[in-house]
C-alpha cells in the first residue's frame, strides 16, 4: 500500500518532468551547438534574424523545451479515427449488439468496461496499467435503429470522446457494412499522464483488429486465438 | 506429449511438449491416430514459407479420437472417430457459407500478416507459419481443434487409417484441381508433378470423366505410380525434352484441355531456364520458381483450364502473361476447400470407387519425423508419401 503510493507519486513526478522537457538530450546538445553558431556568426553580422534563431535554439536546447514541438503534439493527441467492416449478419442483429454499449469492451482493446446507468448514459473506464486511471461518463446523442448511433462523454469529462457507427444492409446478401468513428481529445488545459497513456494505445491499426474481433464474435461466437498452445522448447 | 517441431531450415525435431487444452468454447482434443507429412511441408522444411518460428507444432494431415469437446461442440462426443481438414474455418462467414472455406475470414488470429503479403487473409491452417494462424499442427500426439462444430468428420470404423487419413488434404486437394478443370466429355488433361496431389489430381481427373490423362515428372518411380492407374499415359522430362512439343505431338496438335501444376514453388527446372530461377531464387530476387506453371501455361491449348493446387507463396518473373491472354486461359487456384470435398469423397472410399493408400511408400513412427522429412525432401528410397504413427 505504502510503496504503491510512493510508485504513484515518483511517476507523477517523472510525468511533470517529461511533461515541459520535449526535446531529446542529443537533440539538446545540437540546439546549444547551433546557437553557439547562430549568435557569433549573427553578432559580427548585426544581423537580428540570425540572433533571434540563435536565441531561440539556446532556448530549446538549455531548457529542453521546444513549443513548436508542443503544438504539434497536442493536434496528434486528438484522435479521429474512422474504419469499416462488413458482417455477415443481418442490420437488426448487428445494429443491437452496438446498441448495447456494455459489449464494446469485448472486442474494443482501450475499454475495460462500459456500464449502463440507465437507456442513454453509461459509465465508462479505459484499459490502463494501474495505477492509471481514467474513467467518464457518456450518453447516446442520437439512434436510428439499423441505421446509425451516435454517443459522446459527457461535458467537463477527464477526457472529450464521442463515437458513431453507421450500419448499411448490403443489398442480396445478408450481411451489413458497418462504419465506425472514434473520436479521443484531451480535455482543455493539462492533460494528465493517464489520458497521455491512453490516447497513445488507441491506433488505427489497433482499431482495426479491434474491428475483426467484432466481427469474429458476432458471426463465429468466438475470437481466434493460438494464446496457451504448446510450443516447442528452443534450445539456444 | 511428444510433436514434431520446426526449428529453422532442414531442422526437424520431436521434442516433449505440453498437451493442448481446449481455449475456446467451440474447440476439441483429438488424439492422433496417424498422420502425415505432406509435399508442402518440405516448404517450410526448406525455409521457404515466411513467419515459421523456432518451436513450431508441424502437420496438418491427421486424423484421430475425440477426447474432449468444448461447451459450444454438440456433434462430438468423446471417442468418436474423425478426420480434420487441413483448413481452419469458422462455418460461419460469408465465406464458410458459399463453401469457400479456405477463405474463411475468421480463423486467421494473425490476419494482419497475411494481409500486409495477400492484401486479405485466407483461412488459418495447422501447422503452416504464423502468418497463417501460428496453430500447432498435427503431427503430435494430441491436437487442438478450432471450430470442432465444422471441420472434423466422423468416420467409420471399418476403414484403415491410411484409408481415410488422405481426406484431411492430398485427396480433396487433388480432387479440386480436377474440377476446376471443368472437364468435358473428351477432355485431356496434362498433370504437371506426381507427388501425392499429383496421384490423386489424375484419379479425380477420371472420377470426373476425362478422357485421358498425361502424367509429367521426372522421377521414375512417381512416374512409375502413376501409371498403375489403367488409362493414364506418361511422360518423363528427361526423355523427351521439350514438353510442350510432346504434348502437342500427343493431343493431335491442340494441346490438352487442362493443365494441373501439382509442383508449385520449388519446381526444378531444366537448362538456361532452371539455372536462371535457381540463381535468382538463391539471390533471394523471387522466392517461387515456377517452372511447371509457365510450362502448363505454355501448352494449354486455346481457351483451356491452368488448374494450380501446387503452392505458391510469393512472388515471381517471367510469368508468361502474353500466353494466357493471348489463348484466353482460365487460371484457378487456391487452397483447397476440404470441408466441402470432405463427405462426398469420403462416400467415394466407402463405395470402393477410390482406395487413397496408395500412394503411402513409408510407414515410421512418430519419433523418425527429422529423418522422414530430409529422405521425403530427397525423394529417397522411392519415398512418395511418409505416414507417421505417434
Amino acid at each position: 500500500m505504502h510503496q504503491g503510493r510512493l510508485k504513484t507519486l515518483t511517476s507523477a513526478a517523472d510525468e511533470l518532468e517529461e511533461s515541459y522537457i520535449n526535446v531529446g538530450p542529443i537533440e539538446r546538445w545540437l540546439s546549444v551547438a547551433g546557437a553557439a553558431a547562430l549568435l557569433a556568426i549573427g553578432a559580427r553580422r548585426k544581423n537580428a534574424p540570425l540572433l533571434i534563431g540563435g536565441g531561440v535554439l539556446l532556448f530549446r536546447g538549455v531548457i529542453g523545451f521546444c513549443p513548436v514541438y508542443e503544438a504539434l503534439k497536442s493536434r496528434r493527441s486528438e484522435l479521429e479515427i474512422e474504419k469499416t467492416i462488413s458482417v455477415f449478419r443481418p442490420v437488426n442483429e448487428v445494429y443491437a449488439v452496438w446498441r448495447n454499449l456494455e459489449n464494446l469492451p469485448r472486442f474494443m482493446s482501450h475499454l475495460e468496461s462500459v456500464t449502463a446507468i440507465d437507456d442513454k448514459r453509461s459509465h465508462w473506464v479505459a484499459r490502463l496499467p494501474s495505477p492509471l486511471r481514467l474513467e467518464w461518463d457518456a450518453a447516446i446523442t442520437e439512434e436510428h435503429e439499423n441505421e446509425s448511433l451516435s454517443w459522446a462523454s459527457l461535458p467537463d469529462s477527464d477526457v472529450a470522446h464521442a463515437g458513431s457507427v453507421y450500419f448499411r444492409s448490403v443489398p442480396g446478401r445478408n450481411a451489413t457494412e458497418v462504419r465506425v468513428t472514434l473520436s479521443y481529445r484531451p480535455p482543455a488545459g493539462a492533460a494528465g499522464a493517464a489520458v497521455g497513456r491512453f490516447l497513445s494505445t488507441i491506433t488505427e491499426d489497433q482499431i482495426r483488429e479491434d474491428l475483426r474481433c467484432f466481427k469474429a464474435i458476432v458471426e463465429a461466437g468466438e475470437r481466434p486465438t493460438t494464446a496457451g498452445q504448446p510450443t516447442g522448447v528452443t534450445l539456444h | 506429449m511428444r510433436a514434431v517441431c520446426w526449428n529453422g531450415r532442414k531442422q526437424i525435431r520431436v521434442e516433449s511438449v505440453d498437451d493442448p487444452h481446449l481455449l475456446n468454447p467451440r474447440d476439441a482434443i483429438i488424439a492422433t491416430e496417424l498422420t502425415a507429412i505432406c509435399g508442402s511441408d518440405l516448404h517450410l522444411y526448406n525455409g521457404n514459407i515466411p513467419t515459421m518460428q523456432p518451436g513450431d507444432i508441424l502437420g496438418h494431415e491427421f486424423i484421430g479420437q475425440v477426447v474432449e469437446v468444448g461447451p459450444e461442440v454438440d456433434n462430438l462426443k468423446p471417442g468418436d472417430r474423425v478426420a480434420v481438414p487441413f483448413p481452419i474455418a469458422c462455418g460461419r462467414c460469408f465465406y464458410c457459407s458459399r463453401g469457400a472455406y479456405s477463405f474463411c475470414d475468421n480463423s486467421n488470429p494473425n490476419a494482419w500478416m497475411a494481409e500486409k503479403v495477400y492484401g486479405y487473409s485466407p483461412a488459418g491452417l495447422f501447422g503452416y507459419s504464423h502468418m497463417l494462424g501460428g496453430y500447432a499442427g498435427g503431427q503430435a500426439e494430441y491436437v487442438r481443434v478450432p471450430y470442432a462444430d465444422v471441420g472434423p468428420v466422423k468416420l467409420p470404423r471399418e476403414l484403415s487409417a491410411e484409408q481415410v487419413l488422405f481426406l484431411t488434404d492430398i485427396f480433396p486437394t487433388g480432387f479440386q484441381a480436377a474440377e476446376n478443370c471443368r472437364i468435358q466429355p473428351g477432355d485431356v488433361v496434362a498433370v504437371w508433378g506426381c507427388g501425392p496431389v499429383g496421384q490423386f489430381a489424375i484419379r479425380s481427373a477420371f472420377l470426373l470423366g476425362a478422357e485421358r490423362v498425361i502424367a509429367i515428372d521426372s522421377v521414375v518411380e512417381r512416374l512409375e505410380m502413376a501409371r498403375i492407374h489403367p488409362g493414364t499415359e506418361i511422360l518423363n522430362e528427361d526423355d523427351v525434352g521439350d514438353v510442350t512439343e510432346a504434348l502437342r505431338d500427343l493431343t493431335g496438335g491442340r494441346g490438352p484441355d487442362a493443365c494441373i501444376d501439382a509442383v508449385g514453388m520449388e519446381a526444378h527446372g531444366h537448362g538456361l531456364e532452371g539455372l536462371f530461377d535457381t540463381a535468382k531464387y538463391k539471390l533471394m530476387l523471387q522466392n517461387d520458381r515456377p517452372i511447371a506453371l509457365r510450362q502448363a501455361i505454355n501448352a494449354c491449348r486455346k481457351g483451356g483450364t491452368v488448374s494450380i493446387p501446387g503452392v505458391y507463396g510469393g512472388f515471381i518473373d517471367k510469368f508468361p502473361i502474353g500466353a494466357a491472354f493471348g489463348k484466353g486461359l482460365t487460371l484457378k487456384m487456391g487452397q483447397t476447400h476440404v470441408q466441402k470435398y470432405i463427405r462426398p469423397l469420403l462416400e467415394k472410399v466407402e463405395n470402393g470407387e477410390i482406395d487413397p493408400s496408395f500412394v503411402v511408400t513409408h510407414r515410421l513412427p512418430l519419433d523418425e519425423a527429422p529423418s522422414a522429412y530430409e529422405m521425403f525432401n530427397n525423394k529417397e528410397d522411392g519415398c512418395i508419401k511418409v505416414v507417421l504413427k505417434p
